[in-house]
């Protein structure tokens, strides 16, 4: 299969170390305000997911049907956490 | 809220286990029995250091900190039952993967999925979900 590279994935898993470091640097070395890191850690997790889901769950190979299936599912479930985070409070 | 740097050698343990998963779809493909079993094996190894790197927090949080799942004297009581319910079914997760993970090796050494992939290449799935869960939860209740 195409994607079988090794060297592909181990450069996904090394960029994948560099992600959840940054998250840790951005709380506890580098001078960012609280919600820039929170920010930024969120963008870091959310690439990191990406890559994980694209690459080691091979989405990416995949047919493009399915990744239409996992945005959709992903937006109503975050709908449906903002509307029960909007009715609890 | 918990020290961050067991969480984050946990991150680091998860995220390599991945790894060492997708090594093992990758052995699987090419039809190398023990580059399957050590990539299995490796996750095994990976997952229990998980566990017990876990249950350290867990009874460092219990027994010196002195929350529990019933009463925090440092904050609201929320706060503890969150994090033990949310790493308690985590931790439950990865459980129950590695116990599959154990069946899989077995198989492996006994010859299996060195022409059907799949059976691999699905537990790879799920412990790839198992970690996607860990990259939320650890800014969640490491770093937030």
């Amino acid at each position: 299969m195409a994607s079988d590279s090794l060297k592909l994935y181990t450069a996904i898993y090394v960029a994948l170390l560099a992600l959840a470091s940054s998250k840790y640097l951005f709380f506890h070395t580098l001078p960012f305000g609280y919600w820039q890191a929170f920010a930024a850690t969120m963008i870091a997790a959310s690439l990191k997911t990406g890559l994980i889901v694209g690459y080691f769950q091979h989405l990416r190979s995949e047919n493009r049907s399915l990744t239409w299936l996992m945005a959709l599912s992903f937006g109503l479930v975050m709908l449906l956490m903002a509307a029960a985070s909007f009715s609890i409070t | 809220m918990p020290a961050s740097l067991p969480g984050l050698i946990n991150t680091f343990v998860l995220l390599t286990s991945s790894f060492t998963v997708v090594l093992a779809l990758v052995s699987s493909r090419r039809r190398n029995r023990k580059g399957l079993m050590a990539s299995i094996g490796a996750t095994i190894l990976l997952g229990l250091t998980f566990l017990a790197i876990k249950g350290w927090e867990w009874h460092h949080e219990i027994y010196d900190v002195g929350i529990t799942l019933t009463q925090n004297p440092h904050g609201p009581p929320i706060q503890a039952t969150i994090y033990y319910v949310t790493t308690g079914l985590h931790g439950i997760h990865v459980i129950i993967g590695l116990i599959v993970a154990s069946f899989l090796f077995v198989r492996a050494y006994q010859g299996y999925y060195l022409d059907d992939h799949r059976p691999v290449e699905y537990f790879g799935l799920y412990w790839h979900f198992v970690d996607i869960v860990w990259v939320f939860l650890f800014p969640l209740f490491y770093l937030f």
